[in-house]
């Protein structure tokens, strides 16, 4: 504090206060308006999104969009190789309470670990499905396919890659899970690569079944491993709106 | 064992117990036995009619036809022998349409050709004369069915240097290339080098999950200090700067070079043991097609594993420098996946010097195609090939990311958090 | 053996977190109080020669803190220290052991004594993790004073320790307090009261007040209140 301030703090005695609690009653916001709405707190979690895990979805998005700029339309794979890097963002930000020890603070309080994480896992998984709807829009022409298996193409190790690192999520504890998640997307982009690089066979019109057949299962079994985080944070969530 | 001794044992010990790198690994290594035996496992069997052929025993058959002709020279004996196996198995099949009717055959003008070759265990020769000559569709099969040793060779030579001169337009860059193919001894001495090009060929998956592990393994090796809060406790002991800046990158190094070699050896051992290990001394254009290169398969893959390990330190110096930098393994992963991300994009020739240096990028190497980028650069009038440059370069890089390391480390501060 | 600190200054852009500090310390136990934000990590650090002075200079028997000789004689034990999830407690001191320049062997043997003397040896081969928080500030205490040092500094070293523990803590410091300068920073007045020669009150980043318990004259949680009740009056207003 400055020394003039505390001079004229020295010389002057504030009033003291009339009708404080009057006044602080009034300012009480009603009971329902207490109760912040689902929205309002869906959008309060998307600025304690990591910047990195926007910036690194953001990236993935660039660099699919380049592949289809630069490649020519036999290089579906590249596109589909790089879906499993946007999934990094969900399985990171899952853990992000666990890797900093706020986890225990944060299942105490009134929006619990659990609204927390599912509130942004949903966020994160809107940002990435409008980021592949992007890629699909812009992709199919380029390499000379209809839009729905174009987004089977590159949903699909998407999903993959989600469901594998939920379940990694689950099983490893703190900075190891994030480096299973790193391990798993190379992993998966890397087989992709290398199907295509070496049988030339993954985009064929007659494997259209065995993607959607892969698409079902691993939305099925990214399911099943985000309802088993949920539960795993001991906390029932009841959705109103549901 | 001395007091650096135990530092760097601890400093292995704490990039040996995650267990994302085991687990990387063991994921790793069963995708890359998958890779490498590839043909066998998932390609189908070959149909004839009635005739029904494993790939495996087509294969089987590739082996077995070549250990009569492996070191031999591919002279007009050579070639004879070949064609009378072709034309034998063609009068044995005349009666059999599936085998005939071919679809894969038609463009060979030799209907049958095709599944001929693989009944007589000659599909591996086929390929690889046929990529490396040269002619259209039908003088292709025609010069190896008919031509002159002669004939045969000037093709190949006609093909590579269509090819030379397509990357290098200018003619001492061209000659550059030719005098090295010239170079190579005739006749050839051939080989079996099915094997040998599995592995220069699924190499890139080894050098993927070779980088997985170093990133994995090396991302904390400076910023788990500061994420575990142990860096006031360290910087203030008497071996805390230097001594531990010395053990944690000479241990950084070794990991990423040793990791690196395991896998290589596993990947390069699984082909020889699935395909046979001839023709270590056999010119390299038995398994690289297209490569001017006059080395024996053995001389290449000496290359790979060399460049493995300038690769991994590479690699290594660069993750532990950003480690160093960022003090926090986030955004060291993510500048590094990034970049082996941007590594499957090759930039368009038409974008010259930029294409050329892009090129250098080390996922390139280790893989077959760095033997057989052509572009050089020239430098004051000399003429230096993507190797030797990327030798210069990676240990050039290599070299000032340590340096950068030890001498900023010394006055790294712990500030508040 | 003698700490001197002259004319020390330590500015963040526009926060003097340190202001112009001259000290002479001598063998003995030396309390560090301060309200938060004092400045009293920030000396504590420089003196350990992790963080850079901006201006002054400290020297320890005539040697600068930034050379590999001075740390040698120091032990230091810092407020938000943190271990390695997946050593065990020994695996741990003798890491610090091999930092510290000590000898394999030697190494060995005093670190079973230490963990004896805090109280850790039934925990050895434990992994830390799974150690509670006054566990794991026992093995902290444990690697500071592992190189016997001549120079001893402290940050809030008994949070977390139980009273039992507490007075176990106050008798180590106060026998290495004959051979060694310690400097203790705590928010605990007891601490301080019990076993230091010398107390210095530190406030934005200068010394308000330096001597003996008895130059105290008074309750030494009032004299802090006392020295304190300033800030808090003119915060009020704020």
């Amino acid at each position: 504090m400055s020394d003039l301030k505390k001079k004229l703090q020295m010389g002057f005695d504030a009033p003291a206060p009339i009708r404080k609690e009057e006044f602080l009653e009034h300012l009480n916001i009603s009971e329902n308006a207490n109760k912040s709405n689902l929205e309002g707190f869906l959008f309060s979690q998307i600025g304690y999104i990591s910047k990195s895990a926007w910036v690194f979805s953001l990236l993935s998005l660039i660099v699919a969009m380049l592949g289809i700029r630069y490649s020519d339309q036999h290089m579906i794979w590249i596109i589909s190789g790089m879906t499993p890097l946007l999934a990094l963002s969900i399985a990171t930000e899952s853990s992000r309470s666990e890797r900093y020890g706020m986890a225990e603070l944060e299942a105490t309080t009134k929006h619990s670990l659990a609204s927390v994480v599912l509130a942004r896992l949903f966020i994160i998984s809107i940002a990435d499905l409008v980021a592949m709807l992007v890629i699909t829009l812009i992709g199919y022409k380029a390499i000379g396919r209809t839009a729905v298996p174009t987004m089977l193409y590159v949903i699909t190790p998407f999903l993959i890659s989600v469901f594998l690192e939920l379940y990694s999520v689950r099983k490893l504890r703190g900075r190891q899970s994030f480096y299973a998640c790193i391990a798993i997307s190379f992993l998966v982009s890397l087989s992709i690569y290398f199907i295509e690089f070496e049988f030339k066979t993954l985009y064929k019109p007659e494997f259209i079944s065995a993607w959607v057949a892969a698409a079902i299962l691993a939305l099925i079994g990214v399911m099943v491993q985000g309802r088993k985080i949920i539960k795993n944070t001991e906390e029932i969530v009841v959705w109103n709106w549901l | 064992m001395s007091n650096f001794g135990i530092l760097c044992k601890t400093e292995f010990k704490k990039i040996l117990c995650k267990k994302a790198i085991w687990i990387t690994l063991v994921l790793g290594l069963a995708f890359i036995l998958v890779a490498d035996m590839s043909d066998i496992l998932f390609n189908e069997s070959y149909y004839y009619g009635d005739l029904k052929v494993p790939i495996a025993q087509i294969e089987r058959m590739g082996i077995e036809n070549s250990k009569e002709v492996n070191g031999k020279p591919m002279d007009e004996a050579f070639y004879e022998r070949f064609r009378l196996q072709m034309s034998d198995e063609l009068e044995a099949q005349k009666d059999n349409p599936a085998v005939l009717n071919d679809p894969s055959s038609l463009d060979a003008g030799y209907p049958g050709f095709w599944p001929v070759a693989e009944l007589t265990g000659n599909s591996w020769f086929v390929q690889n004369e046929i990529r490396r000559i040269g002619a259209s569709n039908d003088e292709r099969y025609n010069l190896l069915m008919k031509g002159s040793v002669e004939e045969i060779e000037a093709a190949k030579r006609n093909k590579l240097e269509i090819n030379v001169t397509y990357d290098c337009p200018k003619e001492d860059e061209a000659d550059y290339w030719m005098s090295r193919y010239d170079s190579i001894p005739k006749p050839y001495i051939y080989s079996y080098g099915h094997g040998y090009y599995k592995y220069f060929s699924s190499s890139f998956v080894t050098i993927w999950l070779s980088f997985l592990i170093i990133l994995i393994g090396l991302a904390g090796s400076f910023a788990d200090e500061n994420t575990f809060r142990t860096d006031a406790l360290i910087l203030s002991s008497r071996y805390g700067r230097k001594r531990i800046c010395r053990a944690k990158l000479l241990v950084g190094l070794c990991f990423s070079v040793i990791s690196t070699m395991v896998i290589m050896i596993i990947c390069f051992v699984i082909p020889m043991l699935v395909y046979g290990a001839e023709g270590w001394n056999t010119p390299v254009q038995n398994a690289l097609i297209g490569c001017a290169f006059n080395m024996t398969i053995g001389q290449a893959v000496i290359l790979t594993f060399v460049f493995g390990i300038l690769v991994s330190l590479l690699w290594g110096s660069t993750v532990m420098l950003l480690s160093f930098g960022f003090k926090n393994i986030v955004p060291v992963m993510a500048i590094h996946a990034a970049a082996l991300m941007l590594s499957v994009f090759n930039l368009p020739d038409s974008m010259g010097i930029i294409s050329q240096i892009w090129a250098l990028k080390p996922a390139y190497f280790v893989y077959q195609g760095m033997f057989m980028e052509y572009r050089l650069f020239n430098i004051a009038g000399l003429l230096i090939n993507n190797l030797q440059m990327a030798a210069v370069v990676f240990i050039l890089v290599t070299v000032i990311s340590v340096v950068a390391t030890a001498r900023f480390y010394r006055n790294v501060q712990v500030a508040s958090r | 053996m003698e700490l001197v600190i002259d004319r020390l200054s330590k500015q963040y852009n526009n926060k003097i977190a340190v202001d112009r500090l001259s000290l002479k310390l001598k063998s003995g136990v030396v309390g560090l109080l301060g309200a938060n934000g004092a400045g009293k990590t920030t000396l504590m650090r420089m003196i350990c020669g992790i963080l850079k002075p901006t201006g002054g200079t400290i020297t320890f028997n005539g040697m600068d803190v930034s050379e590999e000789m001075f740390r040698d004689a120091l032990g230091y034990l810092p407020q938000d220290f943190g271990y390695y999830p997946n050593f065990t407690g020994k695996e741990f001191l003798l890491y610090m052991a091999a930092l510290k320049g000590i000898e394999r062997n030697a190494a060995r043997k005093k670190c079973d004594v230490l963990l004896k003397t805090v109280g850790l040896d039934h925990a050895a081969n434990k992994k830390i993790k799974t150690y509670s928080g006054g566990m794991k500030q026992r093995l902290g205490i444990a690697q500071a004073v592992l190189n016997d040092p001549k120079i001893l500094i402290l940050d809030e070293p008994t949070a977390g320790l139980d009273p039992k523990e507490r007075v176990r803590f106050r008798n180590l410091i106060a026998e290495l307090g004959k051979d060694a300068i310690v400097i203790l920073s705590t928010h605990i007045v007891s601490d301080v009261e019990h076993i230091a020669d010398r107390i210095l009150l530190m406030k934005d980043g200068q010394f308000v007040f330096d001597g003996t318990l008895d130059d105290v004259g008074m309750d030494l949680e009032e004299f802090y209140m006392q020295h304190f009740e300033e800030d808090e009056e003119g915060e009020q207003y704020e």
